[in-house]
């Protein structure tokens, strides 16, 4: 269970281990918003270059990264099947009844393929490389200009940080709870909707007095340690921009020029 | 005298754990029909959110709602492909109905059944459990529709003229046995945890 989104967290020494965490949510925010801009064969191989480049620096076996886009597969599969059957068009290369397979539906396929594979390939550079309370601490801090419209940023954060922190935690304790009740005869896959939606009580019940309790523990050790609020906690780690962030912003720079004159001028 | 505000601070942010860990575990957040071929995947995440609110009040069951609603925009954008995705990809559809859900139960619980007692706050839960399961049907529903019929667009450029019908199809579909679950749900796992609470002073 350990290895699905969150948590894929690999430690190392790369150069992009080293940069900021804003600077890499930055940067993969870009990335998107760039990507669904393409919609040339040019613009996609612009990009393919600037991800094969950024996981060369990051110096984790490709492996990884395969494995990362293994379980959307079939998601996938489906969304190209979608996209074949659904856009209209001509010319008409296949045609059963009322199906038809159009060049533009293969044409729109394949890209947004490339389109899924290469955001899905960025994202996992980011939490390959960046642990999750690094990404917290960096939200909190891109953020901050909303603190003026009154929204509580550095509560948000300090949420969002210990709920990642617990995640593992909670998930190693459903499948202790799992595993008690199936001792016990529980079955979970057979039977109708009612008797499903029975059958996973006695899973959520101990899971949820279990988090209410340790809520209540964290909060009473954290009053203990003189927690008053979120919005005055001093931090261990200082987030501060960097010279390698520096050269990062500029080969995103770099690369969306190039990008955007792919786009427009071949 | 211990400060409220960091206990609900504390149990909004294990049931926001709770709400990753059902997201991330399918099993967990969906019922499991078996007819997930066609999309029919109904969801129980808005009975944690429901159940949260009903513990911390309309406030902090907004702030869950919506780190429901951030979590489902969230998987939407990097895992597409799914039926779900293409709805959710929009951020209307992904937060409001989710914060909504949150903020009503929260207020309706504290406001009308907070003080009644165990026979009647059961019925009480039961009703909260299936107006969870609508006001997030409902609101998804709704949204949706204005998303692919006015505003053209699902964010993704996907075509959308074929698969309106079939998404709110699916939603409907699912809708009702999430109110069913709901009835059930509610009731069972919020009666577990409100004596718990009261006990512990919360």
């Amino acid at each position: 269970m350990g290895n699905i989104m969150i948590g894929r967290f690999v430690p190392g020494k790369s150069v992009v281990h080293q940069l900021d965490p804003r600077t890499k949510i930055i940067g993969t925010f870009v990335f998107i918003l760039l990507m669904l801009w393409a919609n040339t064969w040019s613009t996609y191989l612009v990009a393919a270059i600037f991800v094969w480049f950024t996981i060369l620096l990051t110096q984790q076996p490709l492996k990884m990264y395969i494995d990362g886009l293994k379980p959307i597969f079939w998601l996938l599969a489906f969304t190209i099947v979608l996209q074949i059957f659904f856009t209209g068009g001509t010319p008409v290369l296949l045609h059963f009844g009322f199906i038809k397979v159009t060049l533009p539906g293969v044409i729109n396929a394949l890209f947004v393929m490339f389109r899924f594979v290469l955001i899905i390939l960025m994202s996992t550079i980011m939490t390959l490389t960046t642990p999750p309370t690094s990404i917290a601490n960096a939200l909190e801090s891109l953020l901050k200009p909303l603190k003026s419209l009154k929204v509580p940023v550095a509560e948000m954060a300090l949420m969002l940080s210990i709920a990642l922190r617990f995640v593992p935690l909670l998930m190693d304790e459903t499948q202790k709870i799992m595993n008690a009740q199936k001792s016990r005869g529980m079955s979970f896959s057979t039977g109708g909707p009612v008797k499903r939606a029975k059958a996973i009580v006695p899973l959520l019940i101990p899971l949820f007095v279990g988090a209410l309790q340790r809520a209540l523990d964290l909060a009473n050790a954290m009053e203990v340690r003189g927690f008053k609020d979120a919005e005055h906690r001093t931090k261990y780690r200082i987030l501060k921009y960097k010279k390698q962030d520096y050269q990062a912003f500029a080969s995103l720079l770099l690369f969306s020029i190039i990008f955007f004159s792919v786009l427009y001028l071949i | 005298m211990k400060n409220r505000k960091t206990i609900y601070l504390m149990i909004t942010t294990f049931f926001m754990a709770i709400v990753l860990v059902q997201s991330i575990i399918s099993w967990l957040g969906y019922l499991p029909l078996g007819a997930f071929v066609v999309g029919a995947a109904p969801t129980i995440v808005q009975f944690t959110v429901a159940i949260g609110a009903i513990l911390v009040g309309p406030k902090y069951g907004a702030v869950l709602g919506g780190f429901w609603g951030l979590t489902t925009l969230y998987i939407a954008w990097t895992t597409p492909g799914s039926i779900g995705s293409l709805m959710f990809q929009n951020p209307f559809t992904a937060l409001l109905p989710r914060v909504a859900v949150g903020l009503l139960i929260g207020f309706i619980y504290q406001r009308y059944f907070k003080n009644q007692h165990v026979g009647k706050q059961t019925v009480g839960l039961a009703s909260l459990g299936v107006l969870a399961a609508l006001i997030n049907t409902v609101g998804v529903v709704i949204l949706t529709t204005i998303g692919f019929s006015i505003m053209q667009t699902n964010f993704t450029g996907i075509p959308t003229h074929n698969i309106l019908g079939w998404l709110i199809g699916i939603v409907w579909f699912n809708g009702i046995f999430e109110v069913i679950t709901g009835a059930i749900l509610v009731p069972l796992i919020a009666g577990a945890l409100i004596p718990i609470a009261k006990r512990l002073n919360i």
